[in-house]
């Protein structure tokens, strides 16, 4: 009667089969499909791969699937790459594991990939003909706009998480505001990032870029009463023909701030400063000889931000 | 006895001059070409170029396939085709005045259809049908629409007080133009007939280049101004629709057509073209890095100005550097792509081509390097063969 009795006590006993570390049935929440990017951009390949942090994986076999569909090339690869669908449209990455007692855990993720657009705006200056977009340069004004779309922009409310080299902009999320302004650094690639997620704090995308520091530029181009600005930079050395003539220096990429008001505007002729008219980046030669060479020399600069300058010459053989 | 002799003499000289004087007088181009030829003064033969058109001791009849339309310098154009009874012939707007003349594409004769100034004019768009021309001044402040003379009617014009980006007309001769705020790029139609404007379409960034469309309703693309350090994203735009397309990059610029986009773009440091095709999405690359600015849509196909050199886009935009350009035709239909000939070599100068545009089998442009009007007048969708 007793050994009965022991033996009805120690099969009903539930923390043995605990110590016996027997897995056969158990379900291990910490295993997962991890994604690099965590939010890939449409269309673009991205790398799905296991994360298993219990042992319950071990040694077990891996089977993916794709929309449902097994990938026979997968078998086994903890990591395997793949291509994200267009903006709107969902895939399912399925990872089966079975062990050798013959569990089974299914872990999945689900993509939606959308697009997620950073456009970047230095308030820098460049002319009315110049067609392409002004550049970053050290302590200038940028402007970055959010467009996320499907490839329709996404109706509803969200929350926009920017941060500029790890500091969030302006303290925190911004409700409905896909639009910051910030300094750019002196750093050659700061990095910009931008969360979205919803409401509730859901993130549907995240990006980051890098942002290139440029310097500011000078050209010098002529000025015509009858063309105006001529979209021609003049190279050293420029034959000076008429008895008059207009030049106007564009510094490309100062910041506008400093160009609209700068501290600093020098003019020299061969080292001799000069006075230029109203318009401080414009001045009129007149011609008083023939046959000589002299040097135009120009200088803009910011007495507060004094990465903002810039500085050029030009020779002219007076003719 | 002597003075009979020298009044003889005389006279005999003096009816020879005459004589001489009547032949050459009469006697036409062979008559001066066989006394040059007898005094050994061979004029010079002019080259085979663009001199020849505009020449009279031109050495040739033929009109050259590659000539300059014009002296003044042109800030917009719009070709015609020809007729049974005319020769082919552009509208062209002047730079620095606005004035608007007509010149034949074969003669080169010129007339001028408006006198109306507009100081510093810079950028000029003609209508289709060739009734009206919208003129931009230097700083871009307004834009002058001037209606041409049609018949008895006399040159008018209005002005939009506006700070303009871009500008085009649409094939129902409606202007359509935008306007760049603190904030976004908003982009208005303005009809010449009734003076009627329309905002059509808000996008949200300033920094916008946008490629109108054929008509008010679109589509028409946009896309941020072309940096090759920052990242470019192309959107299809009208009045309710603002789309993003399969198409970003650095140093992104694009040109379309009714089926096709074609767009370059910095990939591994080295630019790249690519074709879009527009209703299957299908994406292929060109061997030919080119900038889509120098192509002209021809039906489903692309006539382009392609360069050589190894320029950067920033340093074409500043005028730093020209390029010397020759002709490619593409087919993007199968992906096929050839050389047509060297047009700066042909013309001896520099041609870095600027708005294209084909027109009854003939290529017209300007040369970015002196504003001025060309025409290729060869069947370009052949290789050129030499013999």
């Amino acid at each position: 009667m007793r050994p009965l009795l022991i033996g009805i006590v120690l099969s009903t006993t539930p923390w043995f089969a605990l110590a016996q570390f027997e897995t056969s049935g158990f379900i291990d929440n910490t295993t997962t499909v991890v994604l690099d990017p965590a939010f890939p951009s449409p269309e673009t390949d991205f790398t799905a791969t296991i994360n298993d942090y219990g042992a319950d994986g071990f040694g077990a076999t891996i089977e993916w699937y794709f929309n449902g569909t097994k990938l026979d090339w997968a078998t086994n690869r903890r990591s395997i790459e793949l291509t994200a669908p267009r903006a709107g449209e969902s895939s399912e990455i399925q990872a089966v594991l079975s062990s050798s007692g013959g569990a089974l855990q299914r872990v999945s993720q689900t993509i939606t990939p959308l697009y997620l657009d950073i456009i970047i705006e230095p308030q820098t200056h460049t002319p009315n003909f110049y067609k392409g977009r002004a550049l970053p340069t050290p302590d200038s004004t940028i402007n970055a706009t959010a467009l996320i779309s499907n490839p329709n922009p996404l109706k509803g409310e969200y929350l926009y998480t920017w941060r500029f080299n790890n500091t969030v902009i302006q303290g925190g999320p911004l409700r409905n505001i896909n639009r910051v302004s910030f300094t750019m650094s002196q750093d050659s690639f700061p990095v910009l990032s931008v969360t979205v997620s919803k409401l509730n704090g859901t993130i549907i995308a995240r990006r980051s870029i890098t942002i290139p520091n440029t310097t500011p530029q000078v050209f010098f181009y002529e000025v015509s009463t009858l063309y105006g600005l001529k979209p021609i930079a003049l190279k050293s050395p420029f034959e000076l023909i008429s008895n008059s003539n207009t030049m106007r220096v564009v510094p490309y990429n100062l910041d506008s701030e400093v160009y609209n008001n700068p501290n600093v505007v020098t003019w020299e002729i061969d080292g001799e400063p000069v006075s230029p008219g109203n318009n401080p980046y414009e001045i009129t030669l007149e011609k008083t000889g023939s046959g000589a060479q002299v040097e135009v020399g120009f200088r803009v600069q910011s007495t507060t931000k004094f990465l903002q300058g810039a500085r050029g010459s030009l020779s002219l053989n007076i003719l | 006895m002597r003075k009979p002799w020298l009044l003889i003499v005389a006279g005999i000289i003096l009816l020879i001059l005459i004589g001489l004087w009547l032949y050459l007088f009469f006697g036409g181009d062979d008559a001066r070409e066989d006394l040059y030829n007898a005094f050994g003064l061979q004029g010079d033969e002019l080259p085979f170029g663009i001199e020849d058109i505009f020449g009279n001791d031109s050495a040739t009849t033929s009109v050259p396939y590659l000539r300059q339309l014009s002296f003044r310098q042109v800030i917009g154009y719009v070709p015609f085709s020809t007729s049974s009874t005319s020769n082919p012939y552009v509208y062209f707007a002047e730079a620095g005045t606005g004035h608007v003349y007509k010149v034949d594409a074969v003669t080169g004769n010129e007339e001028r259809l408006s006198n109306i100034t507009i100081p510093t004019a810079t950028r000029a768009v003609f209508s289709p049908n060739g009734q009206y021309v919208a003129v931009v001044p230097n700083d871009s402040r307004t834009i002058t629409v001037v209606t041409l003379p049609n018949g008895t009617s006399t040159v008018t014009s209005a002005t939009i007080e506006t700070r303009v980006a871009d500008i085009s007309f649409t094939t129902e001769n409606v202007l359509v133009y935008t306007e760049r705020n603190s904030l976004n790029t908003v982009g208005f139609s303005y009809n010449p007939t009734n003076e009627e404007r329309a905002t059509i379409f808000t996008i949200p960034f300033r920094e916008a280049v946008v490629a109108f469309g054929e008509t008010v309703n679109g589509p028409h693309y946009t896309y941020p101004k072309p940096a090759e350090e920052l990242e470019g994203y192309v959107y299809e735009v009208s009045s309710d629709v603002f789309r993003r397309l399969p198409i970003s990059g650095f140093g992104l610029s694009m040109q379309a057509s009714a089926t096709w986009i074609v767009y370059a773009k910095i990939e591994n440091n080295q630019p790249k073209t690519f074709l879009f095709n527009k209703t299957n999405g299908d994406l292929s690359a060109l061997d030919i890095p080119l900038y889509p600015e120098k192509c002209a849509s021809h039906v489903e196909t692309f006539v382009c100005g392609v360069t050589s050199e190894s320029q950067t886009l920033s340093s074409w935009y500043q005028g730093e550097a020209t390029l010397n350009d020759s002709l490619w035709y593409f087919v993007p239909e199968v992906n096929y792509s050839f050389f047509i000939e060297d047009i700066s070599a042909i013309a001896n100068t520099s041609i870095d081509m600027l708005y294209p545009r084909v027109r009854s089998g003939a290529l017209y442009f300007i040369n970015k390097t002196t504003n001025s009007l060309w025409v290729y007048d060869r069947d370009f969708t052949s290789p050129v063969i030499d013999n």
